[in-house]
This record gives structure tokens, sequence and C-alpha cells, in this order.
């Protein structure tokens, strides 16, 4: 208590981030972000194909739209204070709008078996693999149903968000729950099966191995990089709005609804907000999961996906959007890979009797257990990754070790 | 009305049944969230893996050490819960305990697929419980006809006790005012283990019967009748019994004519617009009480 | 109507359930002035305030600010059974004429010969030019006090969610940044403006309250007791305070507070409730000797 003032009142002992260390920061993250767009063209064109490259890519690309649904629930429970179990709901919407879009033409007879070829007979990667080659009309295709996908959920979530925003912070989980629980139902229902294909699955959309350049004998896969390139700009986009005016509001209602309101925040616009966005977000993210998993089916979009990312937000930090994504990548990299050797039966050559099928899930929740218990401000709490501020911690370190060697020395 | 009936019957027995089943999950639902207002998201896999322990021990024991050993183990579960995972987190932010419970459901899922290989498991088949047995002409089993009676004793006796007893005092106290009741002398963790006690309870009870009517358990199988449950406490008005148990009823008997209409699909969603409707009009529920915030 | 009426209050009653909290208080703020509302705990003050802003409907009476009706109710609506106060029909359509004269009337309140209810939002209220301070502070914990401040700015900000995000309007995001700035240094604060809210000493956190709610440019600031829990020395250089900012953003002040030497040195103008209902108002010096305001604070009955 007494070092808390101390330190309230003795300027020196601060460390403001200054403009100097912002641009530092910056150039890092660009430094940062050019080799891993280098390192993603890479890997899915020239390294070779062996054992960890052929894990890596999908980890990554699963890793980065797990990243943007992770930032994406953030905003809203981290930033906004609202406790919204709707994820998956808002997913499910988006990954079928983008799928229902790019199914082509000549596929619609064998996606949609059951309905007589769907209602839609167009799709609208190949209207602009028409005009522009398959390449660029898949990629530019893309992206713009993704934004379709993302708009077509916010709209949802605004109609969704006019009855639920006004509900106190366990009946808004429960009630945006409910929801995710309806659009699944919904979508699952046979009578819209010409637009949904029902309960049966829908494939052989625009995915991310389509987005291959074919320029003379080479083949380019731009895979890795667009879901790279997507997740980017949503997640810049985002730190950029919870940076600006409007994020500080946000912060604001999280903190203290009733100072927000007395200091002039309307708390429905904000909210609203707050909710359409990161509900857009969510939706693009679904899309790109669609885009990831090749095949798309309501069915597997239950709260327990919902559950899983709140989990990740919490691993990371509630409130910090670097450690909602450190926590993504290192979550999907564990599931999917590091701790594959749980469910194997062996460690290393030797059998375990207990390594098998469903071991490594466990081990995770009993991991998230201890960090819900223990450490629960996540890996970055509230606090954001800077590279100037890891520079700071190792010279901190780097000064300690000197010092205490400085006194081992003494004590000699 | 009489046609409609006579034609729907099985669907309402059916109904019925399930209601009752649903009102013994939804009454550890409503309790623990009176007191502790916590949205236990780790009760519909207790009534889960209560399902499990059963498939488990009858495999080496007999029905009738087995059936007391579910009611058991499923009580030590859910006040160990109780102990590790929300009591620690007692004076931090409602959203941590949320989520705390949210991990403990993930937990127990995670285990039961691990013991389960993920395989829908058999439930045992319990004597009498299971025999077919005709009501108005309609063949059902004799787990259909007693689920409700013996709710409807239970729901009574769990009144009569925490109208009647020093610890049924205790609890009315503190879901009344937490802090106050523990500036009072209650003992404030012997309360919420009681409750985590009836709560795991009645829900041991309810998934033997519930499991004697559908047979099978899976990992996930608690999830749907948990949040079922939980939807028919808010609809009651989260905090009361009565509420709750009427609740549950209501959702059973709507879900199964739904079903019998051949909307099958949407039997799961109706609960959901029931909870929108419910949380729309009266988010206070039908027997709750309002609280205000303090500015 | 006095054209030097900053805030106006007209029989504002206000029940919860059977109990009288506020019972046709009837009371004015001119401009620049500071008036204060005192009264023993529990004497329903803060309703008061909180009816003002919006965050409680009154069941019954008027509020205005600048002549303008802002808050209006009647108790014709779910409250009409328990309504206990002295004009239940005076802000309903069914008002009798022949007591009052229409035109007279009408000027005094437009809806005046209407049921129509005005139940505006907090935040409608401050954007009218009314903010307030909390009795226990209420600041924004996770925030510094700089983003403190800066965030009360939003309410007057012209950006819109994209040109904010996409930072199109730099100079107006820099604006608020140079008025927070300036805010911060005349309060004595900005040395501490990277600092979490609330490492402050509880009398800055108090300070820093009123800075937030100048942010949001008032014109008249409600300050729910401002002095609770500072020492005399603090309390003294509170008052001070509140007179500099008076003069220097041009405000009206209404107060609430227990400490009464604050209240006698500062207030031009006092009011004092009871149970809800007005017992005394005055100068300071008359309301000091007023024999029902001693009764009232040391308990003894009235006769």
């Amino acid at each position: 208590m007494f070092k808390k003032i101390n330190n309230a009142l003795n300027p020196s002992l601060r460390h403001p981030l200054d403009e100097q260390n912002k641009r530092t920061n910056k150039v890092a993250l660009m430094i940062f972000l050019a080799i891993v767009y280098v390192f993603a063209i890479l890997l899915d064109n020239v390294l070779p194909a062996n054992g960890i490259t052929l894990m890596l890519i999908p980890v990554l690309r699963k890793g980065a739209i797990y990243a943007l649904l992770c930032v994406s629930m953030n905003l809203l429970n981290g930033f906004t204070g609202l406790f919204s179990l709707g994820q998956a709901g808002f997913m499910l919407i988006g990954g079928y709008v983008y799928a229902i879009l790019t199914i082509p033409q000549a596929s619609h007879a064998a996606v949609y078996q059951y309905f007589d070829g769907g209602i839609f007979q167009f799709s609208v990667t190949e209207v602009f693999g028409n005009v522009l080659g398959p390449f660029l009309g898949n990629v530019i295709g893309a992206i713009i149903c993704i934004i379709i996908a993302g708009l077509v959920v916010a709209v949802f979530a605004a109609l969704i968000g006019i009855p639920v925003l006004r509900l106190k912070s366990d009946y808004l989980a429960i009630a945006t729950l409910g929801f995710a629980e309806i659009i699944r139902a919904i979508f699952q229902w046979n009578g819209i099966g010409g637009i949904t294909n029902g309960s049966n699955l829908l494939r052989k959309y625009t995915n991310l191995d389509n987005l291959v350049w074919n320029v003379g004998s080479l083949n380019i896969n731009f895979g890795t990089t667009f879901a790279f390139l997507i997740v980017t700009l949503c997640i810049v986009a985002i730190i950029l709005m919870i940076n600006s005016s409007y994020g500080r509001a946000f912060k604001a209602i999280r903190d203290d609804e009733i100072s927000a309101e007395a200091m002039g925040i309307n708390l429905f616009k904000h909210k609203m907000l707050s909710f359409v966005i990161s509900s857009f977000f969510a939706g693009v993210g679904g899309a790109l999961l669609a885009m990831f998993q090749t095949t798309i089916q309501a069915a597997a979009f239950t709260s327990a996906m919902t559950y899983e990312i709140l989990l990740i937000v919490v691993i990371g930090g509630i409130g910090s959007v670097s450690g909602s994504c450190i926590a993504a990548f290192l979550y999907i990299a564990c599931n999917e890979w590091w701790l594959r050797f749980l469910d194997s039966g062996y460690l290393g050559s030797i059998p375990v009797g207990f390594f098998r099928g469903g071991f490594r899930k466990v081990i995770f929740s009993i991991i998230i257990m201890v960090i819900v218990l223990f450490f629960s401000r996540g890996i970055m709490g509230d606090k954001e990754l800077s590279f100037t501020g890891l520079l700071n911690k190792i010279k901190q370190f780097k000064n300690r070790k000197a010092l205490k060697q400085a006194a081992e020395k003494e004590g000699e | 009305m009489s046609d409609f009936i006579q034609a729907n019957l099985p669907y309402i027995l059916a109904g019925i049944s399930v209601g009752g089943q649903y009102a013994l999950i939804a009454i550890g639902y409503t309790m623990v969230y009176g007191i502790l207002r916590l949205i236990n998201f780790a009760h519909g896999d207790v009534f889960m893996a209560a399902g499990l322990i059963m498939i488990f021990a009858t495999a080496s024991l007999p029905m009738y050490i087995s059936i007391p050993l579910v009611i058991i183990a499923t009580v030590l579960l859910g006040v160990v819960i109780e102990r590790v995972a929300y009591k620690p987190l007692r004076s931090a932010p409602r959203m941590s305990v949320m989520i705390s419970a949210i991990g403990v459901s993930y937990l127990i899922q995670n285990c039961a697929l691990y013991f389960t290989g993920g395989l829908p498991r058999t439930y045992p088949a319990i004597p009498w419980l299971s025999d077919s047995i005709t009501i108005l002409g309609a063949t059902t089993k004799r787990v259909t006809a007693i689920t409700p009676i013996l709710t409807i004793i239970l729901v009574l006796a769990l009144v009569l006790f925490i109208k009647k007893t020093k610890v049924g005092l205790a609890m009315r106290a503190v879901s009344r005012d937490f802090q106050t009741s523990r500036l009072m002398g209650v003992k404030i963790d012997t309360v919420i283990s009681m409750t985590f006690i009836i709560g795991c309870l009645l829900a041991a009870i309810g998934s033997l019967l519930y499991f004697t009517n559908y047979q099978s358990v899976t990992p996930t199988a608690g999830a749907m009748p948990g949040l079922k449950a939980f939807v028919a406490a808010v609809f009651g008005g989260i905090g009361s019994i009565p509420g709750a148990v009427i609740g549950a009823f209501l959702i059973g008997i709507v879900e199964n004519i739904i079903k019998g209409i051949g909307w099958t699909t949407f039997s799961d969603a109706f609960t959901f617009v029931l909870l929108i409707v419910i949380l729309m009009v009266k988010p206070t529920g039908i027997f709750g009480e309002k609280n205000t915030d303090k500015v | 109507m006095d054209k030097d009426i900053v805030l106006h209050l007209e029989d504002v009653t206000i029940q919860f359930g059977g109990v009288v909290a506020v019972n046709n208080l009837t009371l004015d703020v001119p401009k620049g002035k500071i008036i204060a509302l005192i009264g023993p705990n529990g004497a329903g003050k803060t309703t008061a305030f909180n009816c003002i802003t919006g965050v409680y409907q009154p069941t019954n009476g008027l509020v205005k600010f600048n002549g303008e009706t802002i808050v209006r109710s009647h108790p014709t609506g779910q409250m009409k059974k328990m309504y206990a106060g002295k004009n239940p029909l005076k802000y309903t359509a069914q008002y009798t004429l022949d007591k009052y004269d229409e035109n007279e009337e009408k000027e005094r309140d437009p809806y005046v010969f209407t049921d129509k209810i005005i139940d505006p939002d907090p935040d409608h209220v401050t954007s009218l030019g009314i903010a307030r301070t909390f009795q226990n502070i209420r600041l924004w914990n996770s925030m510094t006090v700089f983003d403190n401040v800066l965030t009360a700015k939003h309410l007057r900000t012209e950006q819109n969610l994209f040109s904010a995000t996409f930072r199109t309007k730099p100079s107006e995001e820099k604006r608020m940044r140079e008025e927070t700035l300036a805010l911060l240094q005349e309060q004595g604060l900005d040395q501490f403006k990277d600092d979490l809210a609330t490492s402050l000493p509880y009398g800055l956190q108090r300070r820093l309250e009123i800075a937030r709610a100048l942010a949001t440019k008032p014109s008249l600031l409600l300050l729910d007791e401002p002095a609770a829990g500072m020492n005399p020395q603090e309390a003294a250089e509170l008052c001070d305070f509140i007179r500099d900012i008076r003069q220097k953003y041009d405000l009206s002040i209404f107060l609430i507070e227990h400490h009464m030497d604050l209240v006698m040195n500062i207030s031009d103008y006092i009011y004092v409730i009871d149970f809800g209902s007005e017992i005394a108002e005055g100068k300071p010096a008359e309301v000091q000797h007023n024999q029902k305001v001693i009764n009232a604070y040391l308990g003894a009955s009235d006769e």
C-alpha cells in the first residue's frame, strides 16, 4: 500500500511509453510481420515437406484464425466487460455465408444433393475468376465474401443486441449462449436446406489451398499468407479502435458502468458498437475457419467451441490483444501438434498405458484450471507485449543478475 | 383438446417425465445461483458424471451398492468442485468465477472423454425402474411414471428442509444478503457446501432416472440437459425452487410435444427461445425478485 | 421565469415502494452561485441528485435546466397507488384549470396539460451540461489519471467511429489530449498523469473526479460530498479550489456536503432537508441558527 503511494508520488519511478519507444515498437512489429510473411510464403512453397512443415502449416493457419477469434471475443469480454457467449453462433453464420457464396456452380448439384442443387446458382469467386483469371478471382472473391460474411453477422448481432444488451452480466451470457444455440438449430433445419444444405455439410467452396498463383510453370501457394493477411488487417483495425476515443469509452464501461454513463457515454450505443464490431470479426474468423477446414457443418459450432475460445482468451489475459494472439498460437500448437504424443500411447518409444486417446485434453483442461485459479491474469494480464517492453525486461533481468553477482562478490 | 391429448399422450408422458428430471437438475442451478450468484456451468457435467459413475460401478458391483455409491460419489464430486474451483475465487469478480465454472465443465467433459474413449456407453437397466408398464393405453417404462412423483416428493422435502431447519434458515439468510449473514455468524462455507450437497444429490437421482430412459451416456450428454435445466431455473425466477420446478416441467412437456409434431430440430431451440422471451419480458422470471444497483 | 435560474426542481417526490425518499422538494440554483443541499444521513440528498441526473425517475415533479424541462414525471404512472405527495395531479392532463391561469402555467411547463413523462438517461443529462461526482469515488480503476480525464472528453468529441479508428482527424485527437493535459495541469495533477487513478491519495482522487467531470464541459456541476474523508486542511483547500473552478469555467455549483465548516464557508444559499422534506433554507448564517436544523442534526424532537 505504502509502496503504491510512494510510487505515485515519485515521478522518477515511472516509465511512460514515450514517442521514441512507440516508433521503435512500430518498426519492430513491421519487421516481425515482414519476417512472418516471408516465412509463410516459403513454408507454403519452398520448404521441403517433412514432419515439421506439414504440422507447421495447419498450426500457423489455424493459430492465426483463432488469434482473430480470440481478439474479437476479448474486445467484448475483456475491453467492454460484456460477458457474451455467442461467439460460436456468429462464427457459424460467417462460415456459412462465406461457403454458400463461393461454392462453384458446377459443384452445386453434388453439394446440395438432397436439395435439388440448392437455391443460389452462382459463386462469387467464379464470377470474379471469369474476369480476372482464377487466382485473382479467388483472392478478390474470397476477400469480398469474407467481408460480406462479416457484415451479415454484424447485422444479425445488431438485431440480437437490441434485446440482449439491456441484460446484466450473467443473464447476458446465458442469453447470447441461447441465441447461438438457436442459430445452430436454424442452420440445421431442412426447411431452408436449399440455402444451408440442412444438417449436411457444405464443401467444395473456395478454401485456402485454392489460392494458388500459376506463373508459367511456377505454382505459388498463398494459403497461409492470405490467412495471415486478413487476420493482421483485422487485428490492426481492432487495436486502432481500442486505442481510440471509442476504445477508451468501452474500457470506461467495463471499469464502471454507472460513472461511464454519468460522464455522458451512452451505454446502449457503445455496448452495441462493441457487440457489432466484435461479431463482425467473429464472422470474418468464421469465414476463415471455413476456408481452413475445407468443409463446414453447423453441428460443430456448439457452445463448447465458445468455451474453448473464451478459455484461450483467459490464458492470454483478459484485456490484452497480444496475450490473446500468443495464447491462440500456443493453444493450437499444443493441441494439434506438441501435445499429440499424449494421445499416442507412447512417451518417446516407451509405451505408456494411460497415454491414450483424450489424455491430451485432460492435461489441457488441468492446465487451464491451474491458470484460471492461480494465474488468473494469464500470460499478459491486461498489458501488451512490446519490443521496448521486452528489451526493458531483459535489461532489468541483466541488472538484477549483475547486482546479485556484485552482492555475492562483496559477500566473499 | 381430448383428441390432441390422446394423440400426443406418449409425448406428454415423456415430457412430464423429462420435466421431472430437468427439475431435479434445475434445483442445483437455482440454489447455487441464489447463494453464490454463480451460474454453475459444471452442474450439467456433474449430472453426466453421475451417469458414467453408475456405468463403471455396475460393471463390478451389484445394483444395491452401486446406486448409493453413485449418489455419494456425485455429492463428493460437487463438494470438491466447490472447494477447489469456486472457494478460492470468493472475492474475485463474478466473471472469473463463471470462467472457472466453464473450465470445470471443460475438465469434466474431457475426463469423461478420456475414460470412455469417446464412445457412447450403455446405461445399465435398473430392475423395476426399467420395466415396461401401460398408462392410459400408452406403453412406457415405469421410470416415466415414477419420475414426477419422486420429483414432487423430493421438492416438498427440500422445501420443508429449507423452511424448518436451522441450515435452511441459514441458506435463506445467505441468499438474501451474503455479507451480512457472514457478519451475523452464519458459517458461510458450511451453507455453501450444503447447497452443493443438495444440488448434486438431486442431480444424481435425476441422472439415475434420466439415463434409465435414454440408456446411453456420452461425455457431452450433460451439456444440453444442464442448459435446459438452467433455462428452467431462469424461467421460474432464479433462486426460486418452485419456479425452477414449474419451468422444468413446462420445458420438458413442450419440448416433447414439439418432437411429437415432427420438429425435432427445433426441440432444443425452443428452450432457448423461451429463455430469450422470458429475459425480454420479465428478466427476473415468474417468481424472481428484483434487485437494483445502488448508485 | 427567472432567466438566471440554471437548475430548478419543482415538487420533486421520489418513492421506493412505501418509502418517501424525497418529498416535494422545490429549489433553485441560480447562475454562478454555489448552492448546498444539506441534511442528516439518509435525508434523501443523493437520491435528489440521482433524480436530476436521470438515474432514478421521480414519482412526481419536474426538473428544469436553463429553463428547459429535462425530467418530468407524474404519479399517474405505475407508482400511482403509492403516491403520498402533496400535488397528486399537478403534472397530469386532469389538471384543474380553474385554480390556475392557463397561459401562465403553460409558460411554466409546456407539457402541463399533457401526460408526457420525460425520463432521460444519465448520459443525455450530461450531454446537456450537467456533470457530477460521486459520494463513493467512481473512477475508472484500470486507467491512468490522464486517460480518466481524456475518456470523459469522449462525450464532446467530433470523431466518429471511423475517423477515430483510422485516425483521419488527428487534430481532433491532439486537441483532446492537449485540453486534458491543460485541465490536469491546473488541478495540479499533471505530475501523476501516467499513474493509475486508484494509486492516488484519497484527496487527489476526489480532485481527479472533479477534473473528469469538468472534462465533459458542464455549465452546472453537482458535487456529492466532495470533502468526505478529508482533513480540515484539505477541506479548506478544496474550498478555494471550488471557488476557483466556478470562476474559471463560469460554473454554477450544487453540492451535497456534511462538512459544516466547508458548507458555511462556501455556499451562497443552503437548503436543508430531513426525511426527504425541506425543513429550512436560507443564507449560511440564517441556517446555522435555525432551530429546526439544529434539532435535525442533534436528533431532538420538534416539540
